[in-house]
């Protein structure tokens, strides 16, 4: 057969495994059991018997018929003769089974007796007719001796009935007949001196031994002047064998030489016909002394054949197991899969529930071994298959479940190696564990808080509850453990409060680090020392990544920033060069401008050409010159000489120094500078320069005739001065005056660089002012500011 | 006078403009056009004076001055296109005397040709003549007996409210005044608005004692503060 699918595969050889396995323990177990304790007594195996009337039950319950029926015939109650009580006394009772059959007549005894309400199975003990009417008769009896009815085993003595009259005994007798006689599975015959006492078979059927059986019986038992004789399918049995009684396989009848009976019973005469197919019959009868009977051959009669079914069945059970075995023993390599499969459902399940399974059954399986040792009737298979009691018939599938609960943990525990991490209380750990790495700080944050208001409600609910307790308790040393154990939760839950703290109060900490190395990161400084710069977290800190992605990112932007000066530097290197590469031949043409100048016998017109190359060559320095200086500024490397100095003096002098410039402009300038002096810090020389260039920008650009507002304004902790101009030119307010080489008019043609007020912004802020410009129609403001001190 | 110059630079129109320029001053006018020629200029002939630029083949012109500085004492301009604070001051610490920034103003380098050469030459009357009335200070001295001011040891001629700034300022070297407290002090009397009428003078004793007016050496502006003549230790 060709099983195309995979899954099949493993499923069907799985199945087969696991019904094999199954099968083969629990019908191999107890055959093997069976075997050993059947060979161990020399008995034969369970089932093997198919015919009832050969097993040792049937044989017992007819030697105790005769002994009760010899004991009726006699004169006595029946079960008077017990154990050889009214045999001659030579009889040494030591034999095992003769206990073991006392033991049980006793128990039968007293479970009838006792529980006369109880199920039917209570007559699954044997001879409860025999015990009903003991039970009974001990009911009537009580009253005078009280001897029957105790379990100490005086009935089996055989004196026990001494005590009772010869109408008390008659009565018993008649008693036991009148439950015995329905029971139409034993024909009986009870006759004493030629005169039948008791009997429930017509008179006719049966004269003399040699007789046809009535149809239906097939097992005639005759005791007649002191000896048996057996007759079973038409033939004799030889009850005695070599005349001698000695316990085994011999029939506890007596006639043997060492085994004779009372001659009181020589006129007795006992025959009992067995049935071939006994069927069930049942009495039970209310009232005083409530009794069950039922037919002890009936049930021999069951046991064997269900002995027989329990021994076919074990048998198929263990072919089929076999035959699934082999099955499987083909398919072991799908069946490694199903392992896999299984593993994986079962890794799937939380690790406590598995264990407590698993527990639960180990400790129900070591409870039913212990009762089953205990009390269990180990190798009670001499009874068959119908006597095994309820523990006994658990014991296998209990052994089975045993078994398989290891298969799967063993299973569980090869296919998942995390097997034991992989449940509640490692998901509470997990819940609980605040270290990982891998959870977000606001999550272990949480977690930790969560944690410790969980350990507070329950040391809360706990104390509250030991406190309560022991207001049940009186006892001094049971207050002292209540309260105790009331203080060891809250010290708990205090402890672990405090742990809490001292973790957050950490992580606190370090969160300050952190933020203060991102204010120090905003504020610019990014290490300084070439990389390398670490923010002073502990190791193990939970912000350690993070303070680590912080120093990456802080030594990245102190790279970016030195790559930054470095082509900033480049840059005003590149400048200072292409300069100073201008100025050479600059240096030329200026100097041979200056001899062209001096020249006399020039036409006018060279002469105007010569003035034009002088001023243009002049702007060209200029320009180099205030290009250099622009860069620089830009840069950041602009040197500076700070000092305290008067504004509006500064301011002052600046107006003085150009006063011929002044003049001879078509402007006017009003300046209103207060008179007490103004300190600032900068630096004076920029600071000329750059206001310099403002007033040279307001006289170049101003309106004919118009005035221009110098004014100095102390505001607070700051002196503004600004220069107040209307415009030649319409201004467009979008444009940023301070941007390199802008100017009002796109035409540039006039004299200056369009660097003016480009390096009046880089010097003004070279030297920590401020610098900004105003456009309000044709109105050009340009207010420089600065932070005043004390001088 | 037939003072020597040496010129050196490795650009020849320059080197010939300068030439030009000396000549016309009356000067012998030796050219180099690198370090090395310029040693070896030095070592043939006798030179007064030395106008070196800076960046030059096989031997730059620091690398020069320093090599000249140790064998001759006549003084050397460094003439250099690089016109910043600090390439001055390194070429003064390298033992220039001067230092001149390209594109030069012609007028400007031979006054200062003319003044380093006077007080090279004539050293020793400078040191004699100095004394208790005489106020030494680079190139200026000023006679408080005489009030007059010397510079390159010739007479400027100043006017009376010039010489009483000069004699302010020179007899406090490197002291700052503000215009309030010269004008009170020259003029005697409370001013109003004093920054301009001293500015004016300030301007006019610079055009007369300064080789460049526009880059005073010596009597400064201090901006927002006041004025003062630059004590000038160099000359010494």
């Amino acid at each position: 057969m060709v099983i195309k699918s995979r899954k099949w595969k493993s499923i069907i050889s799985f199945g087969a495994f696991f019904l094999s396995i199954s099968l083969l323990l629990a019908n191999g177990l107890p055959l093997v059991q069976e075997i050993v304790w059947a060979l161990r007594n020399g008995v034969p195996m369970t089932g093997m018997e198919q015919d009832y009337q050969n097993t040792a039950g049937f044989r017992n319950q007819m030697e105790e018929y005769l002994a009760d029926f010899l004991a009726m015939a006699a004169g006595e109650e029946p079960g008077a003769f017990g154990y050889g009580g009214y045999y001659d006394s030579d009889v040494v009772v030591e034999d095992g089974i003769l206990e073991n059959y006392i033991t049980l007549a006793v128990e039968g005894t007293q479970t009838s007796g006792a529980d006369v309400s109880g199920d039917v199975l209570g007559s699954l003990f044997g001879n409860s007719v025999t015990a009903t009417a003991v039970a009974e008769q001990s009911a009537d009896a009580t009253s005078e001796n009280g001897v029957y009815g105790t379990s100490d085993g005086s009935a089996a003595s055989g004196g026990g009935a001494q005590g009772l009259t010869d109408a008390q005994k008659k009565a018993a007798a008649d008693k036991f007949h009148e439950s015995m006689c329905k029971d139409r599975n034993l024909l009986y015959r009870v006759s004493y001196d030629g005169e039948v006492l008791y009997t429930n078979m017509a008179a006719t059927k049966w004269r003399i031994w040699g007789d046809k059986l009535p149809d239906g019986y097939n097992f005639a038992m005759q005791y007649q002047g002191s000896h048996v004789k057996i007759e079973k399918d038409g033939k004799e049995i030889d009850v005695y064998g070599d005349g001698y009684y000695d316990g085994g396989d011999d029939w506890y009848v007596p006639g043997y030489q060492n085994f004779t009976a009372d001659e009181a019973l020589n006129k007795a005469e006992v025959v009992m016909f067995a049935a071939e197919e006994p069927r069930n019959y049942t009495n039970i009868r209310y009232g005083r002394g409530t009794s069950i009977q039922s037919s002890s051959l009936y049930w021999l009669y069951e046991d064997t054949a269900q002995s027989c079914v329990w021994l076919h069945r074990k048998i198929a059970g263990l072919v089929v197991g076999a035959a699934l075995f082999i099955l499987y023993l083909r398919m072991r390599r799908d069946k490694r899969e199903a392992d896999v499969w299984i593993g994986a459902i079962t890794g799937k399940i939380w690790f406590e529930v598995k264990l407590l399974l698993f527990a639960v059954i180990v400790v129900f399986a070591g409870i039913y071994t212990v009762v089953d040792v205990t009390y269990g009737y180990v190798g009670n298979g001499v009874w068959g298959y119908a006597y095994e009691s309820s523990l006994d018939s658990a014991r296998y599938p209990v052994l089975l479940l045993l078994l398989w609960s290891i298969y799967f943990a063993v299973n569980d525990i090869r296919r998942n190696p995390h097997t034991f991490w992989r449940g509640l209380i490692s998901r509470f750990v997990g819940v609980a564990e605040t270290k990982s790495l891998s959870l977000s700080f606001s999550k272990r944050m949480v977690r930790r808080f969560v944690l410790v208001v969980l350990v507070g409600v329950l040391c809360g609910v706990g104390a509250v509850i030991f406190v309560t307790l022991n207001y049940n308790h009186f006892y001094q040393y049971t207050e002292a453990l209540y309260w105790g154990s009331a203080l060891l939760a809250l010290t708990v839950f205090a402890g672990m409060a405090c742990w809490y703290l001292v973790k957050t109060k950490r992580q606190a900490k370090d969160l300050d680090l952190l933020v203060e190395t991102i204010h120090v990161i905003h504020d610019g400084d990014y290490g300084g020392d070439n990389m390398g710069t670490k923010t002073a977290l502990p190791e193990d800190s939970e912000l350690a990544a993070a303070a680590a992605e912080l120093d990456d990112i802080r030594n990245g932007m102190e790279a970016a920033v030195e790559e930054r000066m470095k082509s900033e530097r480049m840059k005003v290197e590149l400048v200072a060069n292409v300069s100073h590469d201008i100025k050479t031949p600059l240096t030329s043409i200026i100097s041979y401008i200056q001899f062209l100048k001096q020249e006399e016998d020039l036409p006018e017109h060279v002469k105007d050409y010569i003035r034009i190359l002088d001023e243009k060559s002049e702007r060209l320095n200029n320009m180099v010159q205030d290009v250099f200086s622009v860069s620089k500024a830009a840069s950041g490397q602009l040197p500076v000489e700070l000092e305290t100095l008067d504004f509006g003096k500064l301011l002052r002098q600046t107006l003085a120094d150009m006063a011929e410039e002044i003049e001879r402009s078509s402007v006017t300038i009003k300046a209103q500078l207060p008179e007490a002096p103004v300190y600032i810090r900068a630096d004076g020389k920029r600071m000329y320069r750059v206001f310099q260039n403002l007033v040279q920008n307001a006289l170049r650009y101003s309106l004919d005739g118009s005035r221009v507002f110098l004014t100095l304004q102390e505001n607070g902790r700051t002196a503004a001065a600004s220069i107040k101009n209307t415009s030649k030119q319409e201004l467009s307010g979008d444009k940023d005056f301070t941007e390199r080489f802008v100017r009002g008019d796109e035409s540039r043609t006039d004299g200056g660089s369009g660097l003016g007020l480009s390096i009046a912004r880089s010097f003004t802020e070279a030297c920590g002012g401020a610098f900004q410009i105003e456009t309000i129609a044709d109105l050009f403001v340009v207010t420089v500011e600065f932070a005043r001190v004390e001088e | 006078m037939n003072e020597c110059v040496l010129v050196v630079d490795d650009d020849r129109e320059i080197v010939k403009a300068i030439a030009i320029l000396l000549e016309g001053e009356g000067y012998r006018v030796l050219k180099a056009y690198d370090g090395m020629q310029a040693l070896e200029r030095l070592a043939e002939e006798s030179v007064q004076l030395v106008l070196m630029d800076v960046m030059m083949p096989k031997l730059d012109g620091l690398s020069a001055v320093m090599k000249i500085r140790e064998r001759k004492n006549i003084p050397i301009i460094v003439l250099s296109a690089k016109s910043e604070e600090t390439d001055k001051v390194l070429g003064l610490s390298m033992g220039a005397d001067d230092y001149v920034a390209k594109p030069y103003n012609p007028a400007e380098l031979a006054a200062r040709v003319k003044s380093h050469l006077r007080r090279y030459t004539s050293l020793g009357d400078i040191h004699a003549g100095t004394s208790a009335d005489e106020i030494v200070n680079g190139r200026l001295r000023y006679h408080t007996k005489e009030r007059i001011l010397y510079a390159d040891g010739e007479a400027v001629r100043l006017t009376a409210t010039e010489t009483k700034i000069v004699e302010l300022l020179m007899r406090n070297l490197g002291r700052i005044f503000p215009a309030e407290e010269i004008y009170s002090r020259v003029w005697e009397e409370e001013s109003f608005a004093p920054e301009n009428t001293v500015m004016v003078h300030i301007r006019r004793i610079r055009e007369k004692i300064e080789l460049n007016p526009k880059e005073p050496e010596y009597l400064k502006v201090v901006w927002g503060i006041g004025y003062k003549i630059e004590k000038v230790e160099k000359y010494h």
